[in-house]
């Protein structure tokens, strides 16, 4: 359970990520690595966070906001994955941890789009309220403490909305979700290895170069991979790894002790 | 000549900001972006203190004020769009504080010189930043992840590492800008900047590959009991690997978010319906 301190920090966390995105500084605290990390963290458990994190960050990762591209917007959301990870996860029980799991992932994901939309139509109303205050004569300060109070207030009702959402879900509607957490994580390594693979098409120079250094990436992975089962066993305890992108989390947390997911 | 009360007070010359504070307001120069003039509120709002700062623009100007317009005019040009990766616009701010401090820039020349800096500022910028330094980092912390670094340090060290590139841009953006005036283009060409945005790039598909093949294989491993099962999951994961690198370029590049909602929705409809 979440006090009034953790909530009012996680809205602060979601307000900073929405400025960090463009407006302010962008220091990449809404990546969504670092966003549901933290959002974990004020939570209470941060590697359940960063495993939704790494999830989203994996979905995100082909997305280059070059030259005004419309795209998804991911702080916020990725506080509310983060948190909601955490707090669901500690609350549900072993039975529906793979519930809890899918919950923050899918608000972390509805949350991203639903902000990429409110993003695009904070930006036509700047448009519009510069050419006012510019027209007028007027400086334009005014004009951007106001665009940047409305980024925070955008994000910090995103998180807000998607918190008051997971807080309706009961655990016993998260226990009926029918996947393990490890076999949640599966499921969502489908669109990230998409995303993974279109992030490798990240033009180099030199013809044919790219696929040579993606083929050196893909064994050396590999063979880290193998080495790492022999060394740890199949993703067990000792190493505390879950499954692929489950990563650094302890077995508790992917719901698996030893059995199958 | 004598000031009448008929004429306007002299604006006294306002002293140019100083590289820290380029530097500092920087950090806003998208704070107003719109797609209208992307940039160019942020780089008028960052100038406005400056002499030479186009009219409206003014600080301090009383709202609805018209000081510095033409006899008879009522209305203002447009601001005037720019672009730049935010890391860099320090850059052309830099470059124009210096040409007006010295008074060498008529208004005409200096909209084609922050005109011509808008692709090589846009283009450097997003090559070795936004496609090469940022996913390069992003791709370092998964891989450390999967191979179970703990996350705080591994969030911490991410975000270290990258603010310390951050900024160290930001800062050498504003200096070059202010030392070199409308030349900063040669000093940009000379700039290690591309070859660098080149080697991060080839970097994020080596790594792209590495994770992606080691939580293919570790999550075979954790999903599957015996060997040939895990390499079965493990090749599957790759071939979506190959997927999205074929449909790279092809599909918007919401994709994977897309289809994400989508399973869980599926999987939402699963748990919820009678018997499920």
């Amino acid at each position: 359970m979440l006090g009034p301190w953790g909530v009012t920090l996680l809205l602060v966390l979601g307000a900073w990520t929405a400025l960090d995105a463009a407006a302010v500084g962008q220091f990449m605290v809404g990546r969504p690595l670092v966003a549901a990390t933290l959002g974990g963290w004020v939570a209470g458990d941060p590697a359940a966070g960063m495993l939704a994190g790494a999830l989203l960050e994996a979905l995100h990762l082909a997305q280059v906001p070059a030259g005004g591209a419309r795209l998804p917007d991911p702080g916020p959301g990725s506080v509310v994955a983060g948190g909601v990870a955490a707090l669901a996860g500690a609350g549900a029980g072993a039975g529906a941890a793979g519930g809890a799991l899918a919950l923050a992932l899918t608000l972390g994901v509805g949350l991203s789009l639903l902000g990429g939309r409110l993003v695009e139509r904070h930006r036509k109303a700047n448009a519009d309220r510069v050419a006012a205050a510019w027209s007028r004569g007027h400086p334009l300060g005014g004009v951007l403490r106001g665009a940047l109070s409305r980024s925070a207030i955008r994000g910090a009702a995103l998180v807000a909305g998607g918190l008051a959402v997971a807080s309706l879900i009961s655990p016993a509607v998260m226990a009926r979700w029918p996947l393990s957490p490890g076999g949640t994580v599966a499921l969502l390594a489908v669109p990230a290895f998409l995303g993974l693979g279109s992030v490798a098409r990240t033009p180099v120079p030199g013809h044919r170069r790219g696929m040579g250094l993606l083929a050196v990436g893909v064994l050396a992975g590999a063979a880290a991979g193998v080495l790492f089962g022999i060394l740890f066993g199949g993703g067990d305890a000792g190493a505390g790894v879950g499954a692929g992108f489950g990563v650094g989390v302890a077995p508790e947390v992917l719901g698996r002790a030893g059995g199958a997911p | 000549m004598t000031p009448t009360s008929l004429e306007p007070p002299p604006v006294p010359r306002q002293p140019g900001p100083s590289a820290r504070g380029l530097f500092l307001r920087s950090f806003l120069v998208q704070g107003m972006w719109n797609p209208r003039d992307l940039l160019g509120s942020g780089m008028a709002w960052i100038l406005e203190d400056q002499p030479g700062a186009s009219p409206g623009a003014t600080a301090g100007l009383a709202p609805g004020a018209t000081a510095g317009l033409a006899p008879g005019a009522t209305e203002v040009a447009p601001l005037a769009p720019f672009n730049s990766h935010p890391y860099l616009a320090g850059v052309a701010l830099g470059a124009v504080v210096r040409e007006r401090e010295q008074g060498r820039l008529a208004p005409e020349a200096e909209a084609r010189f922050r005109a011509a800096l808008r692709a090589p500022l846009g283009a450097l910028g997003d090559a070795l930043v936004w496609a090469g330094w940022v996913p390069f980092l992003a791709l370092a912390a998964l891989g450390l992840l999967v191979m179970g670094a703990p996350p705080l340090p591994v969030v911490g060290a991410f975000l270290v590492a990258h603010n310390l590139l951050h900024l160290a841009l930001r800062r050498w953006g504003v200096r070059i800008g202010l030392r070199h005036g409308v030349q900063v283009g040669a000093a940009l060409g000379r700039s290690p900047l591309r070859p660098a945005g080149d080697v991060f790039r080839q970097g994020v598909v080596v790594l792209a590959g590495f994770v992606a093949a080691l939580a293919a294989v570790r999550g075979g491993l954790y999903l599957a009991e015996g060997a040939p099962t895990a390499t079965g999951l493990a090749a599957v994961g790759l071939l979506f690997v190959g997927v999205g690198y074929v449909l790279a370029g092809r599909l918007p590049v919401t994709t994977p978010l897309r289809l994400a909602l989508l399973l869980l929705g599926v999987g939402w409809i699963a748990a919820m319906a009678p018997g499920g």
